[in-house]
């Protein structure tokens, strides 16, 4: 099933969408939805930063590190640093 | 007046700094590096942040590094106490600021403890070991 909307665009980004679809031979509304389809698919990226810190939530996004769960007892984390659970 | 005595070795050593999240009940400790240059409480290094994940900053502040660029910090509060290495004795800090920067590059990889604590602490310096009390 297709829905058909109308879009409003700049001229700017109408003309690159135009010259894309010539180029490519395929069409503007082809071209169109495998870009929302993209946009969607990933939606840590275009989420603002909701949960804290902002920094972990970035470093996770960028998939620079990976922390051990502090939530485990005598977890060693980096730098000499241990988490412990306190009974 | 002082509850607690304490000997660290604080010029050439760093101190040992337990952090505490009562909501999970756990306890983070390691070594933290003394620094009188460092206005805030405690800022946080890469190994550390997971330790405050879910937790909400209690305001946002702007601190300035060595290098004269600002800083923006999150600014989360924590129970902490200082640790003895010599003999185990802790010393309360209560509740302490910790500064954490929104972009990851101004992280360090080492903890560092700065004056709103040491303002907080008599601290005694002679040749080896620093004395710390609280007042």
């Amino acid at each position: 099933m297709v829905k058909k909307v109308s879009l409003s665009l700049p001229d700017r980004l109408f003309e690159e969408l135009d010259g894309l679809a010539k180029e490519s031979s395929r069409t503007r509304s082809s071209i169109v939805v495998e870009a929302l389809k993209a946009y969607l698919s990933e939606p840590d990226i275009r989420r603002e930063a909701k949960t804290y810190p902002t920094a972990l939530q970035k470093l996770r996004e960028q998939i620079v590190i990976k922390l051990r769960s502090p939530r485990l007892a005598k977890a060693r984390i980096e730098s000499d640093w241990i988490v412990k659970s306190e009974v | 007046m002082v509850s607690h005595t304490v000997e660290l070795r604080f010029q050439t050593y760093p101190s040992y700094l337990v952090l505490r999240r009562r909501d999970k009940r756990v306890k983070a400790f390691g070594t933290a590096v003394i620094d009188t240059g460092f206005d805030g409480g405690i800022y946080l290094n890469i190994a550390l942040l997971k330790f405050f994940e879910d937790l909400n900053p209690i305001r946002m502040e702007k601190l300035v590094s060595s290098f004269g660029e600002k800083v923006d910090c999150e600014v989360y509060e924590i129970e902490a106490s200082l640790v003895s290495e010599k003999d185990g004795l802790e010393v309360d800090l209560k509740k302490v600021n910790v500064y954490i920067p929104v972009d990851p590059a101004y992280i360090e990889g080492e903890v560092l403890v700065g004056r709103e604590i040491l303002n907080r602490l008599k601290v005694v310096l002679n040749d080896v070991y620093s004395e710390l009390s609280s007042t």
